[in-house]
C-alpha cells in the first residue's frame, strides 16, 4: 500500500519537484509566522504620533491590598504606603511642600497641564490622583459604570470641572475614600482620587479644587 | 507536473496572504474616514448661491460698516432682567458712558467680567455697571479711603476698610472675604507665587495704563504671600490691607468679587436692592444694558487691511441660566467672516477641508422639499422657530460638512436647535439629548453654529475619539487658538490670558470648518484683522493635526 502511494506520488511529482515544493512551503510557513508575530506586536506598540501613555507601574514595589486597589496603574495605598516607598517609584517629576507640611509628589502623565500626584503627610500617603488613560485598550482605562457596580451610587455628584469642562462631573464616595472625575455621557473616567475616608464636605475642601464654582448638586 | 506543483504552491500562497490581510483589516484597522465632500464634484448642476447666504453676507457687510451703538445688542436678555424687577431698557438707550471709561472697559474689563459671569452665573453687564454708576469709569488708580469719602489716590494708606478700589469698584473688605476663592476660581490657585504674580501685574498695569502714576505704597514690589495669609492679617495690618486693596484692582479678581457680591442679592428683588442713591430703576437698567452691550458687541473702528471691511464688529455672548437639571455651558465667540476670494484674511491653506462651511461649499442644486425632515432623519437635528430661510442656513452648514466625519461624531445624541436666546448649548445627560440656541440674527451665524456643534461633539464622544490627550498637548504647547479660548499663542496679555480647554476645542471645530473666517474674538482682542488661526497662520500645527485626525 505504502509503496503504491509512493509510486503514485513519484509519478505525479518527480523527486526534485517534491523537494522544491516542501522547501517553498517551509519558507512560506516561516513568512506567515513572521507576519502574524509582527501584526500582533504592532498592535501592542502605540503609534509614534500618539501621546506618550501613562507609564504602567504594575511592577512597582508598593504593595496594595486588593480591597484598596481601584486601578492597575494605582501607585500607592492611602494610610499605608510610606514616603520612602513613594520616593522609589519611577517617573517622579517634582516634589513640593505645602504650608501644612504635606509633601506633593508629582509624577509624569500624558497631559501637559495635569499630572499624576501622591500627597503624603507624617510619612504616609494621604491622597493619590490617578489620570486615567483615554485609550480604551490601555491598562487602567476605566468606566464610571464599573465603579458604580463596585461602590454603588456616589454620595454626591457635582457637575462642572474647571479643567475638563462645565459638563463634566465629580462623583464623590467620600466615606469610601474615592472620587472620580468623568463624563456621564460617555461613561468615561478621567481621574480617580483616593484619600482617607471623610465627609463629602471635607473632600470638597481638601481635594475638590477642580470642581467648578457653579457646580450644583444633582438630584440623586 | 512541475506546472501543477507550482500552481498549487501559488494558490496556497495567495490564499494565506489574502487571509492575513483580511484578518488584519477586519480586526485591527480603524474605520476608514468618509472622504470629504467636494462641492465641485457634488453636482453637475450650475452652482447657485442661496438667498440665505446672500443675506448673511449682506448683513455682515452692513454690520461691518456700522459702529454699534452702546446699548444696542442682541445678547441682552430683557426677560431675565424683568425677573429681577427692572423695567425694559429704553430704545434708543439715552445713557452715554464716559468715553475714556468705555475704552478701558472694552480693553481690560470685558473678558474678566464674562469669565466671572460664567463662573458665578451673572450677567457681565451687572458686574461692570457699578464702576460706571459710581463714576469710577474703570479707573485702576481710583481709591476712596477714609471719612472724607473721596478719591485719595492709589498710594494713600487707608486706616479703615471703608473704601473702594478702582476698576470694578470692589470694596476691599469684600475682596478680602473672597480673596482665596477668587484666586482659585480665576487663576486656579491662591499660593504665594500666583498671588505675587498677579499683584506685581497690578503694579505694572498702573504704570502701563496710567502713564505718570506709579504704585509705591506699601511698596513697588509685591511680596511673596498667599491669599490666606493676606486675609488673616487684613484687619490688623495696614500693609496687608493695602495689598488686598491692590489685588482687588486686578481685572480678574475685581470682576469675580463684584460678581459674587451682586449674585448674593440676585433675584426678584434685585432691582430694589441696588437702587441706593443712583437714580431710578429705569436709569439703572439703561446703564446695565449700555455696559453689557458696549462690552459684548462694541465694535472696533480699526480699518481692515485684507478684506472688504472698513471695521470689524466683534461679538461675545452671555451665559443664559437654564433649568438647573440641564447643563449649560459656555458661549460661542463672535467672528466675522472674511471676504470670499484670494485676498481673504482667512485661508485655504494646506489641509483645509474640501467640505467646509465658508468659501468652499456653496449650496448646489435644489433643496429637498422638506428640509426639516431631512435634517431630522439624516442627522437627528430638530429645528424650532426657524422660517424657511433660517432652516436653509442650518441645512447649508450641515450639508457642507456632511462629507467629513461630522455626521458620525454627532450621531450619539439628538439635537434641538432653537431660533432664540443667546448662542449657547446644553446637554441633558440622562436623556442623551443636546440643545443649541442659535438666533438667525447673528452676523456670524455659521461660524458660531459650528462652534456650538463643536461643544456637542466634545461632550458626546469619548476622549479617545476626540484625541483629547493630543489636543491637550497642542493646547499646552501652542496656547489657545483665539484669545477667547487662550491664552492665545500662550500670551496672557491678550484678553487676560483666558484658559478654557473646552472653548478651545469648539474653536478648533469652528476654524476647521470655516477656513476663510478670521476676525476678532472680543473687544479685548487688540489684534489687527486676525486671520483664521488654523489656515491663515502657521502658529498651530499641532492643533491642525488634531482637527485633521478627528474631523
Amino acid at each position: 500500500m505504502f509503496e503504491q502511494v509512493k509510486n503514485r506520488l513519484n509519478t505525479m511529482f518527480p523527486q526534485k519537484e517534491v523537494l522544491i515544493f516542501f522547501a517553498a512551503a517551509l519558507v512560506l510557513l516561516i513568512v506567515v509566522i513572521i507576519l502574524i508575530v509582527s501584526i500582533f506586536s504592532a498592535r501592542r506598540t502605540p503609534s509614534s504620533s500618539s501621546p506618550t501613555p501613562t507609564p504602567v507601574t504594575t511592577n512597582s514595589t508598593v504593595p496594595i491590598s486588593s480591597e484598596k486597589r481601584f486601578s492597575v496603574i494605582q501607585k500607592s495605598e492611602v494610610s499605608r504606603t510610606t514616603q520612602q516607598e513613594i520616593e522609589r517609584l519611577p517617573n517622579l517629576e517634582d516634589t513640593t511642600t505645602s504650608p501644612d507640611g504635606s509633601l506633593h509628589y508629582i509624577f509624569k502623565s500624558p497631559l501637559v497641564s495635569r499630572k499624576n500626584e501622591i500627597v503624603t503627610k507624617d510619612g504616609v500617603a494621604i491622597f493619590e490622583r490617578i489620570l486615567v488613560p483615554e485609550n480604551s485598550r490601555a491598562p487602567g482605562h476605566a468606566k464610571i459604570s464599573e465603579f458604580t457596580k463596585r461602590l454603588g451610587q456616589p454620595q454626591e455628584k457635582l457637575r462642572g470641572s474647571r479643567f475638563y469642562g462645565h459638563l463634566i462631573e465629580t462623583f464623590i464616595y467620600a466615606e469610601g475614600g474615592v472620587a472620580l472625575i468623568g463624563n456621564s455621557f460617555t461613561d468615561e473616567v478621567f481621574e480617580i482620587h483616593l484619600f482617607k475616608p471623610m465627609t463629602t464636605e471635607e473632600y470638597k475642601r481638601l481635594y475638590g479644587q477642580d470642581i467648578g464654582a457653579d457646580a450644583e448638586e444633582f438630584a440623586m | 507536473m512541475r506546472t501543477i506543483a507550482l500552481q498549487i504552491f501559488l494558490l496556497v500562497f495567495l490564499f494565506v496572504i489574502g487571509s492575513i490581510v483580511a484578518i488584519q483589516r477586519f480586526f485591527f484597522s480603524p474605520p476608514s474616514p468618509v472622504p470629504p465632500q467636494n462641492s465641485t464634484q457634488a453636482s453637475s448642476e450650475p452652482k447657485k448661491i442661496a438667498s440665505s447666504q446672500v443675506r448673511t453676507i449682506q448683513s455682515v457687510l452692513q454690520a461691518a460698516d456700522e459702529e454699534p451703538e452702546a446699548g444696542s445688542c442682541s445678547t441682552f436678555d430683557v426677560e431675565k432682567f424683568r425677573s429681577y424687577g427692572f423695567p425694559d431698557p429704553q430704545e434708543p438707550n439715552p445713557v452715554t458712558l464716559d468715553p475714556e471709561g468705555l475704552k478701558r472697559w472694552k480693553a481690560y474689563g470685558v473678558a474678566a467680567a464674562v469669565k466671572a459671569g460664567e463662573l458665578v452665573d451673572i450677567d457681565p453687564g451687572i458686574i461692570g455697571y457699578w464702576s460706571f454708576a459710581e463714576g469710577i469709569n474703570y479707573d485702576l488708580t481710583f481709591n476712596v479711603c477714609g471719612p472724607q469719602n473721596e478719591n485719595v489716590g492709589i498710594n494713600a494708606p487707608c486706616a479703615t476698610n471703608n473704601w473702594q478700589a478702582g476698576n470694578f469698584a470692589a470694596q476691599p473688605a469684600n475682596a478680602n472675604n473672597l480673596l482665596k476663592e477668587a484666586f482659585d476660581a480665576m487663576y486656579g490657585g491662591s499660593d504665594e507665587a500666583t498671588v505675587k504674580k498677579v499683584g506685581q501685574g497690578v503694579i505694572d498695569k498702573v504704570a502701563q495704563r496710567h502713564p505718570g502714576t506709579t504704585l509705591t505704597f506699601p511698596s513697588s514690589t509685591f511680596p511673596s504671600v498667599s491669599a490666606q495669609t493676606l486675609t488673616s492679617k487684613f484687619n490688623s495690618s495696614e500693609t496687608e490691607r493695602a495689598w488686598v486693596g491692590h489685588l482687588s484692582r486686578d481685572d480678574e479678581i475685581g470682576a469675580y468679587v463684584q460678581a459674587k457680591v451682586f449674585k448674593a442679592t440676585l433675584g426678584p428683588g434685585f432691582a430694589d436692592s441696588i437702587l441706593y442713591g443712583y437714580g431710578d430703576k429705569q436709569k439703572i437698567i439703561n446703564t446695565i444694558k449700555a455696559v453689557h452691550c458696549a462690552g459684548l458687541t462694541g465694535g472696533s473702528t480699526t480699518p481692515g487691511t485684507g478684506g472688504s471691511f472698513g471695521s470689524i464688529p466683534t461679538l461675545n455672548l452671555v451665559v443664559q441660566p437654564k433649568n438647573p437639571d440641564i447643563w449649560v455651558i459656555n458661549q460661542a465667540t463672535g467672528q466675522v467672516f472674511g471676504a470670499r476670494g484670494g485676498t481673504s484674511p482667512g485661508g485655504t491653506g494646506p489641509g483645509a477641508p474640501a467640505g467646509s462651511v465658508d468659501g468652499h461649499c456653496l449650496p448646489t442644486g435644489t433643496y429637498p422639499s422638506d428640509l426639516a425632515a431631512d435634517l431630522r432623519d439624516k442627522y437627528k437635528i430638530t429645528l424650532s422657530g426657524y422660517d424657511t430661510e433660517g432652516t436653509k442656513m442650518i441645512f447649508d452648514v450641515v450639508t457642507c460638512i456632511s462629507g467629513s466625519r461630522f455626521p458620525s461624531l454627532l450621531g450619539r445624541t439628538t439635537i434641538t436647535i432653537y431660533n432664540s436666546g443667546s448662542p449657547h448649548m446644553s446637554c441633558d445627560v440622562a436623556n442623551k439629548v443636546c440643545e443649541i440656541w442659535m438666533p438667525t440674527s447673528l452676523n456670524a451665524f455659521k461660524f458660531i453654529l459650528t462652534h456650538e456643534m463643536g461643544h456637542v461633539l466634545f461632550y458626546t464622544n469619548s476622549h479617545e475619539t476626540m484625541h483629547f490627550t493630543e489636543f491637550e498637548n497642542a493646547w499646552g504647547k501652542e496656547g489657545g487658538l483665539s484669545p477667547y479660548s487662550g491664552p492665545f499663542k500662550k500670551d496672557p496679555s491678550i484678553c487676560g490670558g483666558k484658559s478654557i480647554i473646552e472653548e478651545d476645542y469648539a474653536e478648533l471645530v469652528a476654524y476647521y470648518y470655516n477656513p476663510n473666517s478670521g476676525g476678532k474674538t472680543g473687544a479685548c482682542d487688540t489684534r489687527e484683522n486676525p486671520p483664521n488661526s488654523l489656515f491663515g497662520t502657521s502658529d498651530f500645527p499641532l492643533h491642525l493635526d488634531v482637527a485633521k485626525a478627528v474631523l
